[in-house]
């Protein structure tokens, strides 16, 4: 089933970013309420944390110009004491394939461009989540929509 | 008898005087800004020129309006984030005290102490700022998003005044208003603790407990 357009776009141009570095960490659907998640093996975490949404420009009733600025984290989680290494160069390889990329959300028939507007690196280790670690990177970014 | 006009036309007023405001305007603006940095204000500001974010001060209309804004700041965010966490905290019988009172900044893992909004204003891109609420009880005021895979429900905050969480509501609204100058992120996070607990005057933090909290980066 599909799911929001823009979550959606993220989920598979992240899957086309990992084929393409040869990254062979699954992404794993987990939530924020769950501090225990399946600590034996590496794992890619992608959470969509919200953003805002503003006019951009007047348009017909229904067919006004909205800016959505949103921003997505990407964590890179590995159980404690291992992995570092490829932890580390994959957050930064993803980082850096996905600065100022551009990709599409399908909404219908519609295709709206997703541009990213910044990708930071967030730092770690985060000795967060159970017996893992993760180090994370923060996608802004940027789609208009009509409504 | 032809008509003879003295003194300037509208049109070549226009011509002659417009550049002349414009150029005028733009250097009162560029002096004041000047000033205004030189006394702390944000010397990379954002620039409303005629109620257009972001557009040219250079192109400003005759009697136009420029405006520098100053960019909402870490120590804006995270202010904000605990005035509206102490708004939205339940309050019991405090035999333990307060969740309200025990919202804790966090830079790098270590309590911010003294002047916070000092050290805050110091935070450096790369550097990450946490709220943590260090009650025992704070994951169930929480309480626990559903998940499909696990085939748990949701389950709703402890509190009757709170049945949506506390943290949770409020990382909405810290994203909605800093989320494009900054990263903010709502997780369940252990404490890097020494050793697995400590104890307080008010109880024990725990370093196997889990604690809401909120996160606050700079977008590089």
């Amino acid at each position: 089933m599909a799911g929001d357009p823009v979550c959606d776009a993220f989920r598979a141009e992240l899957q086309t970013v990992l084929t393409a570095a040869s990254i062979a960490w699954p992404i794993v659907d987990t939530d924020d309420g769950d501090d225990t998640p399946d600590g034996s093996a590496p794992y890619v975490e992608i959470r969509f944390e919200g953003g805002s949404e503003e006019l951009a420009y007047w348009g017909a009733p229904g067919s006004n110009l909205w800016r959505e600025d949103g921003q997505v984290f990407i964590d890179f989680l590995v159980p404690l004491g291992t992995n570092r290494d490829a932890q580390e160069a994959y957050s930064r390889s993803v980082r850096e394939a996905f600065r100022d990329r551009r990709f599409n959300a399908t909404f219908g028939s519609d295709s709206v461009e997703i541009r990213i507007e910044t990708a930071s690196p967030l730092g770690g280790p985060q000795g967060v989540d159970g017996a893992m670690t993760s180090r994370g990177i923060g996608l802004g970014y940027r789609i208009y929509n009509v409504g | 008898m032809p008509v003879k006009v003295e003194g300037f036309t509208s049109r070549q007023w226009d011509k002659v005087m417009t550049p002349r405001i414009q150029d005028f305007q733009i250097k009162v603006a560029e002096e004041a800004l000047v000033a205004a940095v030189a006394k702390g204000f944000d010397n990379s500001p954002v620039v409303v020129t005629d109620g257009k974010p972001r557009a040219d001060y250079r192109q400003v209309k005759p009697f136009g309006r420029i405006e520098f804004i100053r960019r909402p700041t870490m120590r804006d965010a995270v202010m904000f984030a605990l005035q509206e966490l102490v708004k939205k905290s339940p309050v019991g019988p405090g035999r333990s005290g307060h969740f309200r009172d025990r919202h804790m900044v966090l830079i790098d893992g270590k309590g911010a102490e003294g002047d916070i909004g000092a050290a805050l204003d110091a935070v450096k891109p790369g550097q990450r700022v946490q709220i943590v609420n260090v009650q025992p009880y704070a994951r169930k005021l929480e309480g626990i998003a559903a998940s499909k895979k696990r085939k748990r429900p949701r389950r709703a905050g402890l509190s009757k005044q709170a049945r949506g969480g506390i943290y949770r509501p409020v990382h909405r609204l810290v994203v909605a208003r800093y989320g494009k100058s900054l990263f903010v992120d709502f997780k369940m996070v252990k404490l890097e603790l020494n050793g697995a607990q400590r104890r307080t005057k008010t109880g024990v933090i725990s370093a196997n407990y889990t604690y809401p909290a909120l996160q606050f980066y700079i977008k590089a």
